[in-house]
């Protein structure tokens, strides 16, 4: 533990030892090791000591040097801000010390002084990593089997024709749905192995099996909510909310996983913005003005949450409807 | 032996000397009346060329041609955009005037204007006697535009149960005809040319109506036709409905509820069944619709009522699937006002306005649609329909429908509750 205190104190070293960088990026933090003395720049540029094929990075970013007998760290100023153990430093000159994370653009490093001492060898976790396999494997049939009774039990509730299983199960095989999730997760899934390098498509299956779970339950629900009370339009408003915040969070969640933090969030809100936007475009084209437009939705009597009117109070419903369409005719 | 065959040889020349009979008839009065009969051509005037074919003939004060409405209704509407020809039958044209019209029995006068020649005709004489089953009527006319054409044909009496009269003709009356005269062996006007169902089946408006219209010509020529028209389709709606709301409606056991029947002479009703083997629920429909619409523009009709009751009881669904069954098949999602012809555009028509309640009423709740639109060109005349669905049980259930086109605020509202009042559970 001394040591250890030790090592974070750069001004106690001397500056003839040689120090370790070592570059990656988030998802191979560990990628490169690379021995230096001296001055060590850090950039995209050529002329750098340490290059970095990042262009998120300044042609030069970062310059180790020795000043006194110490290691120092000169942040450059750029477009992207540069992070100290997770925390944003300004430009300007700061003490080395062994073992702080560096972060710019999308690399990561870390540096040492080549007398830090080296973790113990670790074991390969080979049965973990198969059981960590296996896992993978699990929630995605676990998923997939959830998903397609969940579209089998819906298509089954709204179904009043004669059964024929065979034909309901290849219905719910070949579903919208279902095509729709398998598509998006084989997208994304190679998206990741190009971006990020890694098989990501059970991530995205589970993500996007879970908006379809919350699409079926929004539109149940604030399918009822709509039909039984008299906040029929609140309702529908509801309805469109929630598809904007679940498609938001898919869209995060997918950018999050292949594309690491920065600036999903932004992405994924303006993306469902512009989708909400042409899914509410595209309601309003399809709208026919000289078509009757009303809720059609019909359900059990269970789902009546108010008193029904009388005979009487419905003449002033008939009063509306004539008022509104005489402002119409003007 | 040679009794029979003297019978027969009579009967034979019996025959054969009333066609020759007929034939002279025809052929008489069709050489004494043709020059009375002209083509009508809607000429569009941008292109110069037709936009409708009729015909008309001669009738009432000199320069008068009267018409179909349904031939030049698109000039009651764009003045400007088309004028009216009338060809003679030595091919001279007479451009005319629009003059009166009758929209609910589909005539129309025109005249020639005063500075034009006069028409080179004589009025065709209304006539004054009442017509017997099986006489004959000779129809004549432009029929398909390829010259003017003699149709023998009988009169068999006025088209029963019908909202306006009409007159059956038993004879080939073709497009292009409409508007041509239908005389009497006199020479007398009995009817006009109005339509055809095929088959030697025609239609004629009894000649008292363009009686009517003619005494209706000096007030008619002070106003707009756009207006006379409304006018004319208010009065109507107002006479059709202010009878059929004061009569007691006939009703009928349908399965657990009573529903209106047949409610006016007028209405026929229709019925169909599910009869599929593998069936998981029992269906049944009634359709009950009026026999006449009104042609107001383009192929546009209005004046119309129509309703219908589908009933669906479960064999094996449960209430999810029986709801999903009345949305899809007979309740608010086939809705589509079925018999509100929807060719009319947003220039004649407002949008519909619509609104939805649960209501009590017949011992059941009842989830109610009622949606309306305005005809703009006339004030005071909607569109109106109603559906209701029972909500209250989950193993049956009723859809019921009705569509009343062309109809005022005050008796769309009262056909409307009268109607919901009508159907009622049995129990």
């Amino acid at each position: 533990m001394e040591e250890l205190i030790s090592e974070k104190t750069g001004s106690e070293k001397t500056g003839s030892e040689k120090i370790v960088i070592v570059v990656g990026n988030r998802h191979n933090p560990h990628a490169h090791h690379i021995k230096l003395e001296g001055t060590v720049r850090i950039g995209r540029a050529l002329s750098s000591d340490v290059i970095l094929s990042d262009e998120h990075v300044e042609p030069l970013q970062l310059v180790i040097y020795q000043q006194e007998g110490a290691y120092k760290v000169q942040v450059m100023s750029g477009v992207n801000p540069v992070l100290r153990n997770g925390e944003e430093v300004p430009a300007g000159i700061y003490d080395f010390v062994s073992g702080d994370e560096w972060s710019m653009g999308r690399t990561a490093l870390q540096a040492f002084y080549e007398s830090h001492v080296a973790e113990p060898t670790e074991r390969l976790p080979m049965k973990e990593y198969r059981g960590g396999m296996l896992a993978q494997i699990g929630v995605f049939v676990a998923t997939l089997l959830t998903l397609l009774c969940v579209i089998l039990l819906v298509n089954w509730m709204g179904d009043y024709e004669p059964l024929q299983w065979n034909k309901k199960i290849a219905a719910t095989l070949t579903d919208t749905n279902i095509v729709l999730v398998f598509m998006w997760a084989t997208l994304w899934g190679v998206i990741g192995r190009v971006v990020a390098g890694r098989n990501q498509f059970i991530i995205h299956f589970v993500l996007a099996s879970l908006f379809v779970f919350a699409d079926i339950l929004n539109i149940t629900i604030t399918g009822y909510l709509s039909y039984g009370t008299r906040y029929d339009l609140v309702w529908d408003a509801v309805y469109y909310i929630v598809i904007a915040v679940s498609v938001t969070l898919l869209l995060y969640s997918a950018f999050f996983y292949t594309f690491g933090f920065r600036r999903t969030k932004m992405i994924a809100l303006m993306a469902s913005i512009l989708f909400s936007g042409f899914y509410y475009v595209d309601s309003i084209l399809e709208d026919n003005e000289l078509e009757p437009s009303f809720n059609y939705l019909l359900k059990p009597p269970f789902a009546i949450l108010v008193e029904p009117q009388s005979l009487e109070q419905f003449r002033v419903t008939l009063d509306e409807v004539f008022a509104e369409v005489d402002e119409f005719a003007q | 032996m040679i009794l029979y065959r003297q019978l027969l040889f009579l009967l034979t020349l019996g025959l054969f000397s009333a066609v020759i009979m007929a034939g002279e008839f025809s052929e008489k009065l069709f050489a004494q009346h043709r020059s009375s009969v002209f083509q009508i051509r809607l000429m569009e005037v941008s292109t110069q060329q037709r936009a409708a074919l009729g015909s008309g003939f001669c009738v009432g004060p000199t320069g008068f041609i009267a018409t179909n409405y349904h031939v030049i209704s698109e000039s009651v509407y764009e003045k400007s955009r088309y004028r009216i020809v009338a060809i003679d039958d030595f091919g001279g044209e007479h451009v005319m005037r629009l003059r009166a019209v009758d929209v609910i029995h589909d005539l129309a006068l025109l005249e020639l204007p005063e500075s034009a020649d006069s028409l080179p005709c004589h009025a065709l004489p209304l006539a004054t006697r009442q017509l017997h089953q099986g006489e004959a009527v000779l129809s004549l006319g432009n029929p398909l535009d390829i010259g003017m054409m003699v149709v023998e044909g009988q009169y068999n009496g006025l088209v029963r149960d019908a909202r306006f009269d009409q007159m059956i003709f038993s004879g080939n009356i073709n497009a292009g005809m409409s508007g041509g005269p239908a005389i009497d062996r006199n020479g007398e006007l009995v009817g006009i040319n109005v339509a055809s169902r095929g088959n030697g089946i025609g239609y004629l408006v009894p000649a008292a109506f363009l009686g009517h219209l003619l005494e209706d010509l000096p007030v008619q020529r002070q106003r707009n036709l756009v207006e006379v028209v409304g006018a004319q389709l208010l009065a109507e709606q107002d006479r059709f409905y202010s009878a059929l709301l004061l009569q007691e409606w006939k009703t009928q056991d349908f399965f657990d509820l009573r529903v209106p029947d047949a409610i006016d002479s007028t209405i026929k009703c229709w019925g169909d069944s599910n009869d599929r083997k593998d069936r998981r629920y029992e269906s049944s429909r009634i359709e009950c619709s009026g026999s006449n619409s009104i042609y107001v523009l383009n192929n546009k009709y209005t004046g119309s009522i129509e309703y219908l009751y589908g009933w669906i009881e479960s064999l094996d669904l449960n209430r999810f699937q029986l709801y999903s069954q009345v949305e899809d098949t007979n309740g608010f999602g086939s809705y589509s006002f079925a018999d509100t012809d929807n060719s009319w555009n947003k220039d004649e028509v407002t949008p519909f306005s619509c609104k939805t309640s649960f209501v009590e009423s017949g011992r059941g709740t009842w989830r109610l649609v009622y949606c309306a639109r305005g005809y703009r060109d006339f004030p005071g005349l909607y569109d109106a329909g109603l559906l209701m669905v029972s909500v209250d049980h989950n193993d049956k259930n009723l859809s019921a429908e009705m569509t009343a086109t062309g109809i005022s605020k005050d008796h769309a509202k009262k056909l409307t509750e009268q109607f919901i009042r009508s159907v009622t559970w049995k129990n």
